[in-house]
């Protein structure tokens, strides 16, 4: 009996270790977040996903606004319509933001504002002083509590999932879907924030960064007709179709991807690798393709032309996007981007 | 007489048996014909045959096509089987231990154990082991160990008392899958990966998956279908099976390991493949009876028939993407179980 309790305790107590090993483990390596678009993500309708239906920033009228007398600059009121289809008014800058989103809090951070980001999400890792921001639950639950207890002025969320319980608590609730796909609208995402936050100064600077920086890769682009065949494996061969941000950049850096009959992301059939043979391979830290011998005969292997990128930055529509094409672009086509 | 009256059942049963392996063989070649990308069938055949010791064939077959049947298509059709095979009569084999219908390959942790096993080493990173090498060695130990934890719980100087055993494998079971949702949950969604290894499949069969669980595969089989007379012997009964002479304990230790082992072996490669095992051997018993000579072997065929069949649907039905093998066993799987429960069992 005594011998049985004691197997029992041990087990518990491995258990538990293995578990806080893995999870410390799990938070330094997977440098991901939730905004990474999800398998069933492109099948909901995103109605801020395409610029036409975007969260259009309305301009309204600054007369009042402009009538503050406390010597601050004046601050814009900003108008939008929310990915539940309801107008949002700001007419003072939010101070005390939950931003359940890691693009949001990499914007933020990136104009200056990072110091009203009081709240976020498990996986949000960049930049580095947002570790220094209040967990409020992980991507696929929140802690309404915890929320609540911060007092915030804003939550901002990138799902609806707990919009209601988050507002039948009380509190002011954004809801703008997070972007799958249509990553040159990151752009209009940073001058978004920088207007809510009031800082459209800096905003501005930082999306024409982002705009230049893509022209620029554009503009040597287009040079090349055609680029090489390319196959994404985020592991286990899962790969981006063309309507993921990934597939875009594919698409931008004019990469053939073979996965072009692909929706988001789908584990695609070994066969069809085989048959469509990639030149390239950009592959993920957890991807195998390039040690298992049945892909041995594909170009990309026999060329030795298999990248490793992780999934960050490409998989958040945030400030380090442009770095990551860029850095994608001088993997690719070193000759073109010295 | 009755000598000559045995002589024509086992005659009967030899004769179901063949025809059963006979049809495995059929589906497996016809599998073979058809894949997410298409392969002339003269193709096809030339490079099987061209593969024959002895037989050499001139052909001017694209060189893809070679290797999307031969280190792809081929292999994957052989562990489809394999697995089928070993989870239908490790299926079988706990039902008839157990005297339980419910009884299935993963009652005792394997699954949970497998996959928590899987879970450590995906999120701990290749640092550990190369993922791909690691996972399935994890995988293989973790389904074990939960296995034996379940035993050591359960047993008693004066024997295994199996409803304790089930009850133990439950509780190993609900904690290793606690843990495992728990290191999901506090990771993110690259974990897609690790998915469709819990959900089960065969995207990544290969040939030298299939020579590594052979050796599991083989003698655990040859252990199980032994002990198929003492497994008629125990429905009756621990007590009428000891005073049959059947020595239980030693046979329960022997049939939890072996088919424990089995289960292993297959989860470590193709991940958690639910409903063959608990599916198979019902659908054998209600066709055939619930004589264990008979219902092993025929579960293990049952079973690598449609899993062969079912992984033939993962890989085509949603090319060029694949979809998890276990989403199909339940799904083809669950509305024919349902129709032979209607049936009058035999």
């Amino acid at each position: 009996m005594k011998n049985r309790l004691l197997v029992v305790v041990a087990l518990a107590a491995l258990m538990s270790l293995v578990a806080g090993l893995a999870c410390g483990q799990a938070e330094v390596e997977l440098a991901q977040t939730p905004a990474a678009p999800e398998p069933t993500a492109t099948h909901v309708p995103e109605p801020t996903a395409t610029p036409e239906s975007g969260p259009i920033a309305v301009p309204t009228d600054t007369s009042e606004a402009a009538s503050s007398l406390t010597g601050d600059p004046v601050y814009e009121p900003v108008t939008l319509i929310d990915g539940a289809g309801q107008e949002f008014v700001f007419t003072e800058p939010p101070e005390r933001i939950v931003a359940y989103d890691s693009a949001v809090v990499e914007i933020l951070f990136a104009i200056g504002e990072g110091h009203r980001i009081i709240g976020t999400h498990d996986f949000v890792e960049f930049p580095a002083e947002a570790s220094e921001v209040t967990r409020v639950g992980s991507a696929f639950e929140i802690n309404v509590e915890s929320i609540l207890a911060l007092e915030p002025d804003l939550v901002f969320l990138f799902s609806p999932g707990f919009m209601d319980d988050l507002q039948g608590a009380g509190l002011r609730v954004l809801f703008l879907p997070s972007r799958s796909s249509g990553f040159e609208d990151t752009a209009a995402d940073i001058r978004l924030w920088g207007r809510i936050a009031g800082n459209p100064d800096a905003a501005e600077e930082l999306a024409l960064d982002f705009e230049t920086r893509l022209a620029a890769v554009k503009s040597v682009l287009t040079s090349v007709d055609a680029g090489p065949r390319v196959f994404r494996d985020e592991g286990g061969l899962w790969t981006p179709g063309p309507d993921t941000l990934i597939g875009e950049v594919l698409e931008l850096l004019k990469l053939d991807n073979i996965a072009s009959d692909v929706s988001g992301f789908e584990q695609i059939s070994p066969e069809v690798i085989v048959e469509r043979d990639p030149e390239i391979i950009i592959a993920t830290d957890f991807s195998t393709i390039d040690t298992d011998a049945a892909f041995a005969s594909l170009t990309a292997i026999k060329d030795g032309r298999v990248f490793r990128m992780p999934g960050e930055p490409l998989s958040v529509p945030g400030t380090r996007f442009i770095q990551g094409i860029e850095d994608l672009a001088r993997q690719i086509y070193p000759e073109l981007f010295p | 007489m009755p000598g000559s009256v045995y002589g024509v059942v086992r005659r009967r049963v030899a004769v179901r048996l063949a025809v059963g392996a006979a049809a495995v063989l059929v589906i497996a070649v016809l599998a073979a014909g058809v894949g997410a990308v298409a392969i002339p069938l003269d193709d096809t055949v030339a490079i099987a045959l061209d593969r024959l010791p002895g037989v050499s064939i001139d052909g001017d077959w694209p060189a893809s096509g070679e290797t999307i049947l031969w280190k792809l298509r081929f292999p994957r059709i052989v562990m489809a089987g394999l697995v089928g095979g070993v989870l239908a009569l490790s299926g079988a084999a706990f039902q008839g231990l157990f005297r339980n219908p419910l009884a299935d390959p993963y009652l005792v942790g394997v699954a949970s154990g497998a996959g928590l096993g899987a879970a450590v080493v995906f999120l701990t990173g290749s640092s550990l082991f190369a993922v791909g090498g690691g996972l399935p060695i994890a995988a293989f130990a973790g389904a074990l160990a939960a296995v034996a934890i379940a035993y050591l719980v359960a047993r008693r100087s004066d024997g295994l008392p199996l409803t304790t055993l089930i009850l133990a494998g439950v509780a190993v079971s609900a904690l290793a899958g606690a843990v495992t949702s728990l290191l999901m949950i506090r990771s993110d969604p690259s974990l897609r990966p690790l998915l469709s290894w819990l959900l089960g499949g065969f995207s990544g069969a290969r040939w030298n998956h299939a020579w590594l669980i052979l050796p599991y595969v083989v003698p655990g089989a040859v252990v199980l279908l032994a002990y198929a007379r003492v497994l008629n012997v125990m429905q009756l009964g621990d007590d009428h099976a000891r005073a049959a002479g059947v020595n239980v304990e030693r046979t329960k230790i022997v049939l939890l390991g072996v088919a424990s082992l089995l289960t292993a072996a297959a989860v470590a490669f193709s991940g958690v493949i639910g409903f063959v095992g608990l599916v198979a051997p019902h659908v054998v018993r209600r066709i055939w009876g619930a004589d264990h000579r008979f219902l092993l072997p025929m579960s293990a065929l049952v079973g690598a028939g449609f899993l062969i069949l079912a992984d033939l649907g993962a890989r085509t039905l949603a090319s060029p993407a694949e979809l998890p093998v276990g989403i199909i066993t339940a799904f083809a799987g669950a509305p024919f179980f349902l129709f032979l429960l209607t049936r009058k069992a035999r």
